[in-house]
């Protein structure tokens, strides 16, 4: 036999709480935010499932890494030590669950919310968070148009796609300079959907205004059998650089093809995507050698604090931090700069704290290669990208020359003259 | 357009068509005797690529030699499908085999994907590897070998049908189930072995490209939609039409490329489809009587 123990709380017990607690207030002051044990939710929304899992894996990760350390050294000062809380929300990678998270995080008290990886999803999510007046930090999300609407809500430290290009013409003028050599002919080639479209108008629009002359411009379907086609009129074309943007499984074949057809040229540069996956070098070795990759961070630049993020990184999870784990992990410490300025919780003191943001490379937990300072409608009008070149089977960050960790490899040996 | 980029367009195309045929070829083979449209032939590919690749990894030796290991091993997963599934839904209407290899397909697919993940992978190979040049023109040495094996592997399964008693069997059965049954052919086993010579072919296919194209849980794809379309271009059923019909889609598709832009190296393939369906229904090598 159970024995059933009645806890039931009479009238007499219940005034009696009630005017301690009334006591306690009053002598306390209501307790609200300077209290030591209160916690700050924020939400982030990540496809933690579905196929982009792997990735959304990597963004949790850089979130949760930068919400430890800063629990750790005392969580949010000037709210008494108040420590960060992560509320996660799976995307699955569809617009319509990521909407649905959003509001679910909001409406049980995210004081922020971040994510969401795709651009798709980030469209969808910053609405969202744009009606309910909350702060949406993108985290990864590249399409330039996210911050073009003049949202109030929205805030985004990284680089839009459109910047990429910009840097890589940056980068071709910084190698003439230092390198003395002429570069006048480019040629691009891209898978033919709407990111290698997109990405080859802004090569055509900058090679124009930058006196380059694009000599081949070659689309190819994703996911083809066979690039000897494109790879040999790029080829006839004799490009002084070659341009890029290509999902892994084309990158792989492009590059094979081009040893075989003998192509060869100053520089390859990618752009993100398949350039930028370390199963790239995994899965072709030594031909990746000397290919660059124009992208938003590598784990080795020369900035306070990445030595360290990295490293705790590969302690608490067996590899090295990435790209987006760096992006996401530099988010939380946005939102925990604009905290502590904001000395609230209110969403509105915050998106005011957030739009005053102004960090510079390595200063507090910002470990991207540019300072954080948001414009009107929310980018981050300093982010700028980082050109790698993949030597000795690692990507080494080479471009902006501050920030570098080692220098570019240029021209390209010949294949005849690798070993 | 340079004429050597025209050549070259030329010969890779045809390199790569004798791939196709492979592909085209087996699962015409599948067609032809069962009237079974098979939507897990692009997963037995992806099998036999993964079977090369795991044996090259642990016992350390050249794609080439794992050739019998990925056939076989194949034959056995084929010959056990259509024993234990195909076989019960033989008689069923063409939709349920359909939705049945699809499922297949499917579950095979993620199988992979579970046990391998999606990852890319190579097999690293330095003999009988790179390109030879003659002139301007480039031979890619692995798409070489894979055509070569290709043409051989097509003219033993062409004898293989014509003069051995199990090929003339399982031509027997392609003509008259009924007929064949009535003179003692042993119908469910017959089925089983095209089945797996179907899936050994394909996974043959699978270890001659391994040298020069990426693995990955869903890469039979790139090749079964093509195989499809080739098998149909042929003729269904026709075994030369199916090969031929592959260096025909092979050549178009590689000229395609060099002439139009991006995804318009599809237009060609897919014109000289449409245009074969409206003027020969039967495909460019089949018979009245399909």
């Amino acid at each position: 036999m159970k024995k059933r123990v009645k806890r039931e709380v009479n009238r007499r017990e219940f005034i009696k709480g009630m005017g301690a607690l009334g006591a306690a207030v009053t002598f306390s002051g209501f307790p609200r935010l300077a209290h030591s044990a209160e916690e700050v939710k924020f939400g982030v929304v990540e496809p933690l499932t579905g196929p982009l899992a792997p990735l959304g894996l990597s963004d949790r990760r850089g979130y949760e890494q930068a919400v430890d350390e800063i629990n750790a050294a005392g969580g949010i000062k000037s709210l008494g030590g108040a420590r960060l809380r992560i509320m996660l929300g799976d995307s699955e990678g569809k617009p319509e669950v990521g909407m649905a998270e959003t509001e679910k995080h909001i409406q049980r008290g995210a004081v922020a919310v971040m994510g969401a990886f795709q651009s798709a999803v980030v469209f969808a999510t910053t609405q969202v968070a744009e009606k309910y007046k909350t702060p949406f930090i993108v985290g990864v999300g590249v399409a330039e148009s996210i911050t073009q609407r003049g949202f109030k809500y929205t805030f985004r430290p990284i680089a839009t796609d459109a910047w990429h290009i910009r840097d890589e013409y940056e980068y071709l003028a910084y190698i003439q300079k230092k390198k003395g050599v002429k570069i006048k002919t480019i040629g691009i080639f891209y898978e033919d959907t709407l990111w290698g479209q997109s990405s080859a108008k802004a090569w055509k629009k900058l090679a124009a205004e930058k006196g380059y002359s694009i000599v081949a411009d070659l689309p190819y379907p994703h996911a083809t059998s066979d690039v000897t086609g494109v790879i040999s009129k790029l080829k006839a074309a004799n490009p002084d650089v070659a341009m890029t943007v290509a999902y892994i499984s084309d990158a792989i074949l492009v590059t094979k093809t081009m040893k075989d057809l003998d192509f060869n040229t100053q520089a390859i540069i990618g752009m993100g995507g398949g350039h930028q996956d370390d199963a790239y070098i995994r899965t072709i070795g030594k031909l990746a050698e000397y290919v660059s990759v124009c992208e938003n961070w590598e784990n080795d630049l020369k900035i306070p604090g990445v030595k360290e993020a990295n490293e705790n990184f590969l302690k608490r999870n067996g590899v090295e931090m990435d790209c987006v784990a760096s992006m996401c992990y530099t988010c939380v410490y946005v939102l925990k700069d604009a905290l502590e300025r904001a000395v609230s919780t209110d969403r509105e003191r915050l998106r005011d704290a957030l739009a005053k943001t102004h960090l510079k490379p390595g200063e507090k937990g910002n470990i991207q290669p540019s300072s954080i300072i948001f414009e009107e409608a929310g980018q981050n009008k300093d982010a700028r990208t980082v050109i790698a070149q993949i030597q000795n089977g690692k990507r080494r960050s080479i471009f902006p020359p501050e920030f570098a960790a080692s220098t570019p490899i240029w021209p390209m040996p010949k294949w005849k003259d690798r070993k | 357009m340079d004429t050597n980029i025209l050549v070259q367009a030329i010969i890779s195309g045809l390199l790569m068509g004798g791939v196709y045929a492979l592909v085209a070829v087996s699962l015409n083979l599948i067609f032809g005797v069962m009237k079974i449209i098979n939507f897990a032939h692009g997963v037995f590919m992806m099998l036999g690529m993964y079977f090369t690749y795991w044996v090259s990894v642990f016992l350390g030796i050249h794609p080439y030699l794992s050739l019998l290991i990925s056939m076989s091993a194949l034959f056995v997963i084929g010959f056990l499908i259509q024993y234990g599934l195909i076989n019960r839904i033989i008689e069923a209407p063409e939709h349920n085999q359909l939705l049945l290899t699809l499922g297949i397909a499917l579950f095979l697919e993620n199988l992979a994907l579970f046990l391998w993940s999606p990852n890319f992978r190579m097999v690293k190979v330095t003999t009988l590897a790179g390109a030879m040049h003659a002139g301007d023109l480039m031979f890619s040495t692995p798409r070489v070998i894979a055509f070569g094996a290709a043409l051989c592997m097509t003219v033993f399964l062409y004898l293989f049908l014509m003069k051995t008693s199990c090929g003339k069997a399982i031509r027997a059965i392609s003509q008259d189930r009924e007929g064949a049954h009535v003179i003692g052919i042993h119908r469910k086993i017959i089925y089983s072995v095209a089945f797996g010579i179907g899936a050994a072919c394909v996974a043959a296919a699978g270890t001659m490209i391994t040298p020069f194209f990426y693995i990955t849980p869903t890469v039979g794809m790139v090749f079964v939609i093509t195989a499809f379309v080739i098998v149909v271009l042929g003729g269904l059923g026709s075994f030369w039409g199916a090969f031929f019909g592959a260096l025909i889609v092979g050549i178009a598709e590689s000229l395609g490329e060099v002439l139009l832009s991006g995804s318009l190296k599809q237009v060609p393939i897919y014109s000289i489809f449409i245009l074969t369906l409206l003027l020969r229904p039967k495909g460019l090598f089949g018979k009245k009587h399909v």
